[in-house]
């Protein structure tokens, strides 16, 4: 899953013992992150640390940055900033972030240049995909000294990813329908998840198609009913009642499409971008072989690169 | 460096290759030798200029080289055919080989008008819900079976061109097929090439099925008393129906069967897929109830006064084929005013301007063609003058493989308006030749089924199935198919018209 570092890539960013808080005395998310930022603005000239500490505190407003229980990134772009400056804290008996219901024991801060969308993304990934080993948090925090939480953080990943892939972005689906559903529950699934298209998968979970809204009205009212003037001639939803009629009995596989955007978790981030483009879609599918791995719909994917 | 694949390179490549065919055809027709009368009394204004004989090739030599060079511009780049026209056109005018009045008059404005009445009246009866209505009985026909599916599929895709023209009868059947495959999950090209096959033969049934079949109507001169001396006479709707709707169907029902063997996997799987939908209960389809009967009614009155023309004519004095044209301009009219709120629609958007003025272009270099000679050097070359009678049995195929091959490639209008003269000049000296007429017709469609990019119902289909399903259909893969298709169609039109036009 983790992608190959490439020689232009942007330049790791590299946590620093000086900028590590080992085992933190702070129980409140603001006291901590200006502790922080006040930690980089020390030894980074070009951060302005009251501009800084709003940028975080507002981002943090806007959504919570937990990435996993116990962990969380917060984050912001800065103007003035060339490189990206990471701080980290831990906390044994966990700070409060509102928000959260756990305890965050593991903090870790990064300012980007606000030009640079895949700094902060390839700093998640590479936190992200250390703690895909459960004991990663426990040990981090039983550390008592910056230069061991740093050397840690080193261990078994010698530098950050030089690409953010799509396995780093994507997020779970939230719905699936299985392949043997009829088109009622496709109807339930989006009316009640507000999403237009859901992904559709087979028993082993291999991704079979797409059902989506578009599909269901283009069932109701075909092409050729779009070649007459005006439809108010059907004022009572005619097109729309064989289908009502017989939605359970009716195949999901009519509202499938196998036209979908899909790449596979190892591909960069980018081929995302490119193949949500080049399908006009709004939801792109990430792959691992056959079977679904998760999804990027639109609104993630430019919250990711134009946000986050 | 640019790679061979570069799309700048490959269009050099092209107008390259478009001019030395340009350049090579204008030597061969500098060897063609000048017609001894007549073409010069066409120039009154040029014979005293120079030598006539080194006049009329210089005349040859631009026409075929124009010529050509739109026959290629057709072949390599269908978005620049028309601005190659233009220029060719330009040219023709520039070195006076056309005069202003004689090109207005070769556009044949007639042709192209009784066209835009037809593409308005199609326009209004879709808005209508006319086409929405045949779709919509069909995938709501009850214990509807592959065979049957299929059978249907095929007549309305043979009978539609001869009442709307050809392209909007493909954009119409080709909707169906998409519901129906779309619906049972079906590859569709098998279907799209089936029904697009039915509908370059069905185009030949009515003189409105293609704009080959009214140029020929309208031009042809044909005897049907080749002894008694009476001049030849245009064709109209009615010889049309008596003579080459029969020869449609014939040739319908011998490519159905081809068709059905061709692909008898993908029929089988979409008599399984039917089966399983009757089994369970759900249609095709919304069941709705469309407003009919009026686009009907309309369609109905248009054909009813279309088909009468002949007898109008007669009563009124006309020249022949005049109501031919002024009935569909009178009811794209009448729907115009009534339906005023629409009328600029049905103009800028039904109407296929692009190509209406592709055809007038060619109309108007084929006249130059025809009027520079080279026409009848060519009827001179099939058959000779003073030289023995002409063989039916030779000419007839001869005519049929001919067109049927150029229009396998090249759009069958520019093989038609080239051969109309040639016709004209091997019936008016031997009148029992007049068959050849409908030899040409056939030829002209039927050939259009060879090659992918035969005919534009050919072009329309392969675009409509790129742009819904990303297919693109393989040169070889039509092929394949389209010669047995191409064949056997042209086989039984000739068959019938050697057995059924004994001289």
């Amino acid at each position: 899953m983790p992608s190959k570092p490439t020689a232009d890539a942007e330049p790791a960013p590299v946590l620093s013992e000086h900028e590590v808080l080992c085992r933190t005395s702070a129980v409140e998310s603001g006291a901590l992150i200006d502790e922080m930022v006040r930690l980089l603005a020390a030894r980074h000239p070009a951060v302005d640390p009251s501009a800084a500490l709003r940028a975080v505190l507002d981002r943090e407003a806007e959504a919570p940055t937990f990435i996993a229980p116990g962990v969380a990134m917060p984050h912001a772009r800065l103007e003035g900033i060339e490189e990206t400056l990471v701080a980290a804290a831990t906390s044994e008996k966990g700070v409060r972030f509102p928000g959260s219901p756990d305890p965050i024991r593991l903090v870790v801060l990064v300012l980007a240049p606000a030009s640079a969308p895949a700094a902060y993304l390839r700093v998640a990934a590479g936190v992200a995909r250390r703690l895909q080993d459960p004991a990663f948090l426990d040990e981090i925090v039983a550390r008592t000294t910056p230069a061991d939480v740093c050397d840690f953080f080193r261990r078994g990943s010698a530098e950050l990813p030089a690409e953010v892939c799509a396995a780093d972005i994507m997020e779970r689906p939230a719905a699936v329908l299985r392949e043997t559903d009829s088109v009622k529950d496709a109807i339930d699934l989006i009316v009640r998840t507000g999403r237009t298209e859901i992904p559709v998968v087979d028993k082993e979970g291999a991704l079979v198609g797409e059902a989506s809204a578009d599909e269901v009205l283009g069932l109701c009212i075909p092409d050729y009913l779009l070649w007459m003037e005006d439809l108010s001639v059907f004022s009572n939803f005619e097109p729309f009642a064989t289908l009502l009629r017989k939605e359970s009995s009716t195949w999901l596989a009519d509202i499938t499409s196998d036209d979908y955007a899909s790449v596979t978790v190892d591909q960069p981030a980018i081929a995302v971008a490119e193949a949500l483009a080049r399908k006009d879609a709004g939801v792109c599918y990430v792959l691992d072989g056959d079977k679904l791995a998760g999804v990027v719909t639109l609104p993630h994917f430019l919250n990711k690169v134009f946000r986050d | 460096m640019s790679s061979p694949s570069n799309p700048k390179r490959v269009v050099r490549l092209q107008f390259a290759a478009m001019f030395l065919v340009a350049a090579l055809a204008g030597w061969l027709a500098s060897l063609l030798p000048a017609p001894a009368a007549g073409a010069a009394s066409v120039y009154p204004d040029l014979a005293a200029a120079a030598s006539p004989e080194r006049l009329l090739s210089l005349r040859q030599i631009a026409a075929v080289s124009i010529f050509a060079m739109i026959i290629c511009a057709t072949l390599m780049f269908e978005e620049r055919r028309l601005g190659v026209a233009f220029v060719g056109i330009a040219t023709l005018l520039a070195l006076k080989v056309l005069t202003l009045s004689e090109f207005v008059h070769s556009t044949e404005l007639h042709i192209i008008l009784l066209l835009v009445g037809m593409m308005t009246l199609v326009g209004a009866l879709k808005d209508m819900g006319f086409f929405t209505w045949i779709i919509q009985s069909i995938i709501n026909a009850k214990r509807m079976t592959g065979f049957k599916f299929l059978a249907i599929l095929m007549l309305l895709s043979g009978v539609m061109p001869g009442i709307v023209d050809e392209v909007t009868s493909i954009v119409f059947v080709l909707a169906l097929v998409f519901q129906v495959c779309d619906t049972l999950k079906l590859r569709p090209t098998p279907f799209v090439l089936m029904s697009v096959m039915a509908t370059n033969v069905g185009s030949t049934g009515t003189m409105l099925g293609n704009p080959v079949g009214i140029l020929i109507g309208t031009k042809a001169e044909y005897h049907w008393n080749p002894g008694s001396g009476d001049p030849g006479v245009p064709l109209s709707f009615g010889d049309f129906i008596v003579h080459a709707t029969p020869i449609m169907f014939l040739s319908l029902l011998a490519i159905f069967f081809v068709l059905l063997v061709y692909y008898r996997k993908d029929i089988r799987l979409l008599d399984e897929r039917l089966a399983e939908r009757r089994a369970s209960h759900v249609g095709l389809g919304p069941m709705v109830e469309i407003p009919y009967r009026r686009g009907l009614a309309i369609l109905l009155g248009a054909l009813a006064f279309i088909a009468s023309h002949h007898p109008i004519e007669h009563a009124l004095g006309l020249e022949p084929n005049t109501m031919l044209v002024a009935a569909p301009l009178a009811i794209a009219g009448l729907l115009m005013v009534f339906r005023s709120h629409r009328a600029r629609h049905y103009v800028e958007s039904s109407v296929e301007w692009w190509s209406l003025l592709f055809f007038m272009m060619l109309f108007a270099v084929s006249f130059a063609m025809e009027h520079c000679g080279v026409t009848d050097v060519i009827a001179g070359m099939i058959a000779p003058e003073g030289g023995a009678a002409p063989n039916r049995y030779l000419l007839t195929p001869l005519i049929v493989a001919i067109t049927a091959v150029g229009s396998a490639f090249v759009d069958n209008v520019v093989f038609v308006s080239t051969f109309i003269p040639i016709i004209k000049k091997i019936v008016a000296g031997a009148p029992e030749m007049s068959p050849l007429w409908w030899a040409l017709l056939f030829g002209a469609c039927f050939g259009g089924n060879i090659t992918a990019i035969g005919s534009t119902a050919n072009l329309v289909a392969i675009s409509m199935l790129g742009k819904k399903y990303s297919i693109k259909v393989a040169f070889l893969e039509w092929l394949k198919v389209g010669l047995v298709v191409g064949i056997v169609s042209c086989a039984v039109a000739t068959g019938v018209i050697l057995c059924y036009y004994k001289a």
